[in-house]
């Protein structure tokens, strides 16, 4: 379910998660959201929620790049400390670096075996990586690339599997 | 003919349909009083959420819920 960009996410996923536990099906909730998103009051209201209720089949990712459209998260509207605004909110907190598969997939085992209450995995990646002219480069954030630039892209992502 | 006020009548007219029908949550932001949806929450606790003022979370976790089934 794709429901945008502006922090609506969380909620519906604390809605499903909560039908889910409610008519006793055995399943987990994924939200994904971007670091930019966090700006949005609703998933702070979405934050209060689920820890309130313990939503335990509830497991969010945060995609920390630490770019938004107008520039750095930090400068446009500073998250940190995330870790700790998380957990001040009764939320399990998981930190890995979001290019690893191995880390990610042992984060979210981790999650879901924790039975107290909603967690969220803060998976720390770097936009447009492999990339060199898109990496770490905010302009990248919502641009299609020409058709001669989606080549060279293209290009470096293949050498990037032959390693 | 009994008169009662139009949120009572809202408040019994929900539990009424909560016992017809089992699927029927009840999502409210801080107002159970004053909208009675707290008759609803004494009788099914289970199928009561209070979200504190939160309306915007609560529209979109209506939104979700359904597809969860």
């Amino acid at each position: 379910m794709s429901t945008g960009s502006l922090g609506q996410g969380l909620s519906c996923g604390l809605g499903l998660a909560l039908a889910g536990r409610l008519s006793s099906l055995n399943y987990y909730v994924y939200v994904l959201m971007g670091d930019g998103e966090l700006n949005e009051g609703q998933v702070w209201e979405a934050a209060f929620c689920g820890a309130k209720y313990k939503v335990s089949n509830l497991i969010a990712i945060c995609d920390r790049n630490r770019l938004q459209i107008d520039g750095p998260t930090e400068e446009v509207m500073p998250l940190e400390k995330l870790k700790d605004k998380w957990e001040a909110f009764n939320w399990n907190v998981l930190e890995v670096d979001g290019h690893n598969i191995l880390e990610l997939d042992a984060a979210i085992i981790e999650a879901k075996n924790f039975k107290k209450g909603p967690s969220i995995i803060i998976a720390h990646t770097i936009k447009g990586k492999g990339i060199d002219f898109m990496e770490n480069n905010a302009s990248w954030h919502g641009k299609c690339p020409t058709e001669e630039e989606y080549q060279m892209a293209k290009k470096q992502m293949a050498g990037d599997h032959n390693d | 003919m009994i008169k009662i006020s139009q949120r009572v009548a809202y408040g019994e007219a929900l539990v009424e349909l909560g016992r017809e029908n089992e699927s029927i949550v009840v999502l409210d932001a801080d107002l159970s009083c004053s909208t009675q949806t707290a008759f609803f929450a004494q009788e099914f606790p289970d199928r009561f959420f209070n979200v504190g003022i939160a309306e915007a979370n609560m529209i979109s976790m209506a939104g979700g819920s359904p597809l969860g089934i």
